[in-house]
């Protein structure tokens, strides 16, 4: 025959139970701050990437902008330069020489203009990885929590029932 | 009556001087020169002494014949005949020949026929005509003939575009490829233009046939651009003819077309520029993302509303041009080659042109301006082609190389176009500084130490072009021969000899069209050129040096009536004009069996020398033997007989301290000779032998102080040094006492 369990040990198996619970409470919380951390460590750097693309199509259309003044301003000279020489303005090799250097010129613009343009496109998609990597954090830390209630509450009750059946009621 | 005894005069280089200056005793060229300067020449110290003589070569095909030297060290004259061409060597051999119809120039126009030697190959050019190559093949060592032609690659004749023809019409393709038909807007195409080439939008087609003068038939060397189309929001900033480009995507082209959809919005069209074909999927509607590129035109632009497509058939372009030489349009009148670029100019369409061949291509003179965008070896390229037109529209006559630069001589002025390593001769980098007014006569200017001489184009000056060492203002221009004008009636060709040869002077040559030569030579200072007559029975038609060796073509007269044209070159060593060893004539003077020496020259008068001792005339007979004087042995391998020509020389007499209003005389003249053979000054002649002397040996030369007194006065007194006799003879000084 055993021995009957003291009203003290039946508070204290209580007590046990109720700190199982808040360990999982605090745990869930915890695992909650975390994701909003993932969420907005993603929604900034999403941010940054969205602004780093909007950034890039203004830096395209700004280089764009400037190397057409840039070639308009050079052609121009060279119209100058070339109108003091002595030589008509029909003349075929000025005109070739110009011909070619636009050619060059607006090779040159569309290939940097094309490849700020990719880079922007990149930041845009960079962008949007970002947002949804914050948002899947987030996901996680609420499904870490929710188990983390669960875990504290299942030991509580665990502790609880161990206790209680220490008990004798003879 | 007072004795005036005159300055004597040492210093005879100023030459003849012109007659009505004969007072005006300030000016160095009357202190210098003469009165008549005939048949002398004058040494770097001042002297006069006999111009040399001219030994004959060969009996030539035609009255201009130039010298060349090819790159195995062979030299040739190439002599001129009326459409025909010799090449012979200059020890008198005829190697190559040639006469054609194409050959445009009569026997009294090779003066105007211009060449140019590029390595092995020798240019030709002459106003209507084609230009001609003449080739020599280094490993045959053998000449041939042959018509100027374009280098070709892969389908492109490397040939110079220029649009002459309806400016502002354009030009349409039904096709890209194969047998296309052209549509011009404007009448434009003639039946004498099939087998001609045009370039649209910098693709050569050739014209295989003309329906009528708006349609042809032609075929493209390669493939003609392909059209695209772009949808646009707003169509109004586009017109037919801007030339139109993609604001981030390498799109260019020429409007052809504007169609309006749902207005403003609608289609442009056009010609490809960026592009010789369209590839679906190639471009897009966007620049980036979902941000529709722009169309943009002079005007302003608009979005692409939909991808660009391939565009219709039969868009107008104005970009075609014409071939700037061909049998339709004419050729080049002058060949030139510097900087290793062959110099084309005087076409017949644009005579303000220069057309400078690709570095080291003399046959290649691709410029074509559209073409160049996409192909820069179509004159873009430092080294392609060039071709520049004068504003103002002077007549390009010559196009020289000398020193920093080339100058481009006109009817209108003088250009200096600079070169250096920084600056050099390339597309885009062409400048004409005019340096002079003055315009050019039909004459190949030469070059001479540190100056470029050249005849104006009255036919009446000789001008020099000389480097100022200034950096604003490089090079001037400087007349040299203004005393001297007189004596240049209707020059055709100007020569120059470096003293490198059996004299130190450096002389140039002027042939006036009466056969005469005017011959100068830089004075000390070289501010001026002191000019003198030489004259011959022989009619000089042209000259042509290669360094001291001077070569002259030249026609005389023989008994029977006929013009005999020679090539001569000239020779300190004889006193003669068509000198002749007679015991050994030159191979291209060789007498045919039976005749002699001078069976050219039959039943005429020669003049015979050995060495300085003057052996007098003899007869030729008809067979052209020399006739013996009897008795006389004639074997000497060194006796040469030929023409002779006396020299004179007449005094200016300024008479600087003698009253103008009277009448004056020459009381003594005085010479001082050196190493003299026969002369006479005045009415006295100083022989060098005398008789009793021994008739068969050479001479003793006169030298020392020879006078005589004259008589009579006159307002204009003169006096005569006549070198009479052939043979050697140094004039030092001339010394007069006049009265008045």
């Amino acid at each position: 025959m055993g021995s009957a369990a003291s009203p003290l040990s039946l508070a204290a198996t209580g007590l046990s139970a109720v700190g199982q619970i808040s360990a999982g409470n605090t745990a869930a919380n915890n695992a909650k701050t975390q994701g909003m951390n993932g969420l907005m460590s993603g929604f900034l750097a999403s941010e940054d990437a969205q602004l780093a693309a909007d950034v890039g199509r203004l830096k395209a259309n700004q280089t764009n902008t400037f190397l057409l003044d840039r070639l308009n301003s050079q052609l121009s000279t060279a119209d100058a330069i070339m109108g003091g020489t002595g030589a008509t303005s029909d003349s075929p090799s000025n005109w070739a020489v110009r011909n070619r250097a636009e050619k060059v010129s607006n090779d040159y613009r569309t290939t940097q203009v094309g490849d700020i343009n990719m880079q922007a496109s990149a930041d845009q998609n960079a962008a949007q990885l970002y947002m949804m990597s914050g948002l899947r954090a987030m996901d996680i830390a609420n499904g870490n929590a929710a188990a983390d209630r669960t875990n504290g509450l299942l030991a509580a009750g665990g502790t609880l029932l161990k206790g209680i059946s220490g008990v004798s009621w003879s | 009556m007072a004795i005036e005894e005159l300055d004597p005069q040492f210093d005879f280089s100023g030459g003849q001087v012109n007659g009505s200056a004969r007072r005006r005793a300030e000016l160095p060229a009357v202190r210098t020169g003469g009165k008549i300067v005939r048949n002398w020449r004058t040494t770097n110290t001042g002297q006069l002494t006999p111009r040399p003589g001219r030994r004959a070569l060969f009996q030539a095909a035609g009255r201009r014949g130039d010298y060349i030297r090819v790159s195995t060290g062979e030299e040739f004259i190439m002599s001129f005949g009326a459409g025909s061409i010799s090449i012979v060597s200059t020890a008198g051999v005829v190697v190559a020949s040639q006469a054609s119809p194409t050959y445009l120039w009569s026997a009294t126009t090779t003066n105007l026929i211009s060449w140019a030697q590029a390595q092995d190959d020798i240019y030709i050019c002459f106003t209507g005509m084609r230009p001609q190559q003449l080739h020599w093949d280094r490993n045959a060592r053998q000449w041939s003939f042959l018509q100027f032609f374009f280098d070709t690659q892969q389908g492109v004749i490397k040939q110079p575009y220029y649009r002459l023809s309806v400016l502002g019409a354009t030009m349409s393709c039904s096709g890209v490829t194969g047998a296309v038909t052209a549509t011009c807007s404007a009448a434009f195409f003639t039946s004498a233009m099939v087998g001609s080439t045009l370039s649209i939008m910098g693709q050569q087609v050739t014209i295989n046939a003309v329906a009528d003068n708006q349609h042809a038939t032609v075929t493209p060397s390669y493939q003609l651009p392909a059209a695209i189309s772009i949808p646009v929001k707003d169509v109004t900033p586009f017109a037919v003819g801007q030339i139109v480009a993609a604001a981030s995507q390498n799109i260019k082209f020429e409007v052809g077309q504007v169609t309006v959809g749902v207005a403003p919005a609608g289609t442009v069209s056009g010609v490809l520029m960026s592009n010789l074909t369209f590839q679906t999927g190639l471009f897009s509607q966007y620049s980036s993302g979902t941000v529709a590129d722009l169309l943009v035109s002079p005007l302003g632009s608009s979005q692409f509303t939909a991808a660009p497509a391939a565009g219709p058939s039969n868009l107008p372009t104005v970009q075609w041009q014409e071939e700037l030489m061909s049998a339709a349009r004419g050729w080049p009148s002058f060949v030139g080659y510097d900087r290793s670029r062959l110099i084309f100019t005087g076409f017949p369409v644009a005579q303000n042109a220069v057309l400078w061949s690709g570095v080291g291509t003399p046959n290649s003179h691709w410029v074509d301006s559209v073409a160049a965008a996409n192909q820069p070896a179509a004159g873009a390229n430092a080294s392609s082609a060039i071709l520049q037109l004068i504003t103002n529209n002077p007549i390009v006559k010559y196009v020289i190389g000398w020193q920093q630069g080339e100058f481009c001589f006109t009817d209108r002025g003088v250009f200096f176009i600079p070169v250096s390593n920084a600056q050099p001769l390339a597309p885009g980098s062409v400048e004409f500084d005019k340096i002079s007014d003055d315009g050019i006569g039909p004459i190949r200017p030469v070059t001479i130490q540190d100056a470029m001489l050249f005849i104006n184009a009255g036919l009446t000056r000789v001008s020099a072009v000389r480097a100022t060492g200034s950096y604003t203002r490089p090079m001037i221009v400087e007349d040299v021969s203004d005393p001297h004008t007189d004596l240049f009636t209707s020059p055709i060709c100007l020569a120059v000899a470096t003293g490198d040869g059996q004299h130190p002077e450096r002389y140039i040559y002027v042939v006036n069209s009466s056969g005469s030569v005017v011959v100068g030579k830089l004075l000390p200072d070289r501010s001026s050129i002191g000019w003198a007559p030489w004259t011959s029975a022989g009619n000089v038609s042209w000259i042509t040096s290669f360094g001291p060796t001077v070569y002259y073509s030249s026609y005389y007269m023989n008994s029977l009536g006929a013009e005999i044209d020679t090539v001569e070159v000239e020779d300190d060593t004889v006193y003669f004009d068509f000198a002749i060893l007679i015991n050994s004539p030159a191979v291209g003077i060789a007498p045919p069996g039976g005749s002699g020496p001078f069976w050219l020259m039959p039943s005429s008068t020669v003049t015979l020398m050995d060495g300085a001792k003057d052996m007098g005339e003899r007869s030729v007979d008809a067979l052209g033997n020399i006739v013996a004087v009897q008795g006389e042995d004639l074997s000497s391998a060194t006796i040469y007989a030929g023409i002779f020509t006396p020299c004179l020389f007449n005094p200016i007499i300024p008479l600087t301290r003698a009253p103008r209003t009277k009448k004056a005389s020459i009381v003594r003249a005085a010479v001082n000779v050196k190493g003299a053979s026969q002369f006479t000054l005045g009415t006295r002649t100083f022989p060098v032998q005398h008789f009793g002397d021994d008739a068969t040996a050479q001479p003793i030369l006169n030298d020392g102080r020879f006078s005589v007194r004259t008589l009579g006065r006159s307002a204009d007194p003169t006096i005569d040094f006549i070198k009479d006799r052939p043979g050697p003879l140094t004039l030092c000084e001339m010394a007069l006492e006049v009265s008045s």
